[in-house]
């Protein structure tokens, strides 16, 4: 196993609403890995995007990180995101720098009115301090590696010039400009029409071996989860249900919520013209947290006078593999 | 097969995109250019395609919400844009559509009494009691308790609005029910029990379905036959397990390889085909095949000139001439 490369420990993210605070993201552990890539796979509404927004404190009023730490080790000396003043340079290296970061709705993202050119430039200028003309010559390039043909024209079109494949390229251009060690994606391709995924999903995997960067991407997809991670960590409600490596993820899901899923997706040459498997009833709204276990009105396996009253333990089976279920509290092996 | 209940003749639906000064229009974007579809009594077409390819304007334009600008759509053996107005009305109530965003496809100001009973009331068709008991009865079919009557869709999950929007669409009793990615917008844990719910609303009512879909995976678990557009045309028509198995154009092949497979097992198997991003322009069709400028099949000379027809359910000149690879070049 590599080194940890980012450390979360304890995260709480909540939104004040009129009908009270929201915890968005409930406690949640999480480590990424130098060179790997972590999938954080859940449903609407999970904190999976909040989770990754709390990293680089990119969570806006309503909205405030309420406790826990985020340990960024890819420094010589490791410091707390969340203890850094706004104003240290620290956390603006971060920002762009070391951590790149790219988003779901690549068109929205970009500024409408500025070229991707002068977007890409500016980002390059801070974080390298290269002069305009390098910079210049350094976006070219960035737009070229991130397969955007005739990357010296392409340079000083707008945002909406660029199809939505394009559009995505670009911010990953942007992302990369600094040579980050941690890449955030945040749902990247759920905007794109599925031939233009597989040649995100392609570029990003390819990066991510030149560059030996780590990834940490954000899904809903469990066949993107498939063809790119190496952890898994599955969500539901604010809190990381399971945590495994990807293969034992899909050969052997440990959680009921984890086992559901995977059967009720239909897949490709397995579902045809068949009644799928299904999770009765709706994600909760997470200002009605159910009381225990948040998955155990849906879960086949509850067990009354259990799930619905106590939080469920945090159970360890080893070699990274967690899931907080109290199914596997006394089993062998596993420890809570 | 059954009876044929909707035929679609060289259908053209296009958009103006300029004028010049006289307001003649002098851009054209061509949505749906020359469709030809049958549909049979009781069974599920899926029509699949990328966004731009015209599939949600073929499913408006077969309800009625969208004029085409030539050809025409028969139902029962008659054409819809000669009906009159008594007609086109019942013909409104035989063919209803379900749409894709459960959060912007229902009036928030609406109580769920009145989304679901308004196709009954505009028509006078029901009121009083009765309005209240068939209100009352669709909504158990859907699987919502009648008691969320006077709710209004602000208080209801993704999940359970599409089960609405399906309600809304039955109560009139129609024969053709056109779903546009009615699925996509849900959680993945909900859309398992929407696509049965489909399949046994269908089972229990006789309905015929267009579903409209990117999603290949749905659309495989739900169609009985497959209809793959791109670029305003249908490129390819086959019955599902013919579709996914043996496919006979590049461009289905080339979408059906770009799927991810929830299977780590298969990581980098089946062949992925890469197709360059750039599409054509819609406003200037190339001639040809559309899709040439994409496929690695392509061939100078023989794709890039004429008009290719859709034979045997391909439209490509050399479907005959390649081995192209199915589902089992991934999964095995």
């Amino acid at each position: 196993m590599s080194e940890p490369l980012l450390e979360i420990s304890g995260l709480k993210t909540g939104f004040d609403t009129y009908d009270g605070r929201v915890r968005a993201v409930d406690g949640v552990d999480l480590t990424v890995h130098a060179g790997k890539t972590l999938c954080v796979v859940g449903e609407s509404g999970c904190g999976k995007s909040v989770t990754a927004r709390s990293i680089l404190r990119l969570v806006e009023a309503p909205g405030s990180i309420d406790a826990g730490s985020i340990v960024w080790r890819g420094d010589p000396e490791p410091f707390d995101v969340l203890e850094l003043d706004v104003s240290d340079k620290r956390l603006a290296k971060l920002r762009g720098g070391d951590v790149g970061m790219i988003f779901q709705e690549p068109a929205a993202s970009l500024l409408p009115l500025r070229t991707i050119g002068a977007q890409l430039i500016e980002t390059i200028r801070i974080h390298t301090g290269a002069d305009k003309k390098a910079a210049r010559a350094r976006a070219i390039d960035l737009l070229d590696q991130v397969g955007i043909p005739r990357p010296e024209q392409r340079v000083d079109a707008f945002p909406f010039q660029l199809s939505g494949g394009m559009c995505q390229r670009a911010m990953i251009a942007i992302a990369l400009c600094a040579n980050p060690s941690l890449l955030i994606a945040d749902e990247p391709t759920t905007a794109l029409d599925v031939t233009t995924q597989a040649r995100i999903l392609d570029l990003i995997r390819s990066l991510q071996a030149e560059y030996r960067m780590a990834v940490m991407f954000i899904t809903h997809d469990l066949g993107v989860v498939a063809e790119l991670a190496d952890e898994v960590a599955v969500m539901y409600l604010g809190k990381v249900v399971e945590r495994a490596g990807v293969e034992e993820l899909f050969a052997d899901p440990k959680h009921p919520y984890t086992k559901r899923l995977l059967h009720s997706v239909p897949v490709l040459g397995r579902d045809r013209g068949r009644d799928l498997p299904t999770i009765p009833g709706t994600v909760p709204n997470p200002l009605h947290r159910p009381k225990g276990c948040s998955f155990h009105p849906r879960c086949a396996e509850a067990i009354a006078g259990t799930c619905d009253l106590d939080e469920p333990p945090e159970i360890d089976f080893g070699g990274g593999r967690t899931a907080q279920c109290v199914l596997y509290a006394d089993r062998e092996g596993a420890t809570a | 097969m059954s009876e044929q209940l909707l035929e679609v003749s060289d259908l053209h639906v296009r958009f103006p995109v300029r004028r010049n000064l006289l307001g003649r229009v002098t851009v054209e974007n061509h949505a749906v250019s020359g469709v030809d579809l049958t549909l049979y009594k009781g069974e599920t077409l899926g029509l699949v395609g990328e966004s731009g390819c015209g599939k949600t304007t073929l499913g408006r334009t077969i309800v009625g919400a969208q004029k085409p600008t030539s050809g025409s759509i028969l139902y029962d053996g008659k054409d819809l844009a000669d009906l009159s107005r008594r007609e086109q009305a019942a013909s409104r109530r035989r063919i209803r559509l379900v749409f894709q965003d459960p959060f912007s496809s229902l009036n928030p100001r609406m109580t769920l009494r009145q989304i679901i009973g308004d196709p009954l009331v505009a028509t006078g068709e029901a009121r009083g009691s009765e309005l209240e008991e068939r209100i009352a009865e669709m909504m158990r079919r859907v699987g919502l308790s009648p008691d969320y009557m006077e709710r209004y869709p602000h208080s209801f999950s993704g999940g359970q609005r599409q089960r609405v929007n399906i309600a809304r669409a039955l109560i009139v009793g129609p024969e053709l029910v056109v779903a546009d990615e009615p699925v996509s917008a849900l959680d993945v844990s909900v859309r398992a029990q929407i696509l049965n719910l489909l399949r046994e609303l269908q089972a229990e009512f006789g309905l015929t379905y267009l579903f409209i879909s990117h999603d290949l995976s749905v659309v495989e678990n739900i169609a009985d036959r497959v209809a793959v557009m791109y670029f305003g045309k249908i490129v390819e028509l086959a019955g599902t397990a013919e579709l996914y198995e043996t496919p006979h154009h590049p461009y289905t092949e080339a979408l059906m390889s770009a799927v991810p497979i929830p299977d780590p097992a298969l990581r980098g198997r089946g062949g992925r085909i890469l197709l360059p991003d750039e599409l054509p322009d819609p406003t200037s069709p190339p001639p040809g095949c559309a899709f040439a400028g994409r496929c690695r099949h392509a061939l100078t000379g023989r794709c890039d000139t004429g008009m290719i027809p859709l034979e045997g359910g391909v439209r490509c000149v050399r479907s005959g001439e390649l081995k192209l690879q199915g589902l089992t070049a991934k999964t095995n």
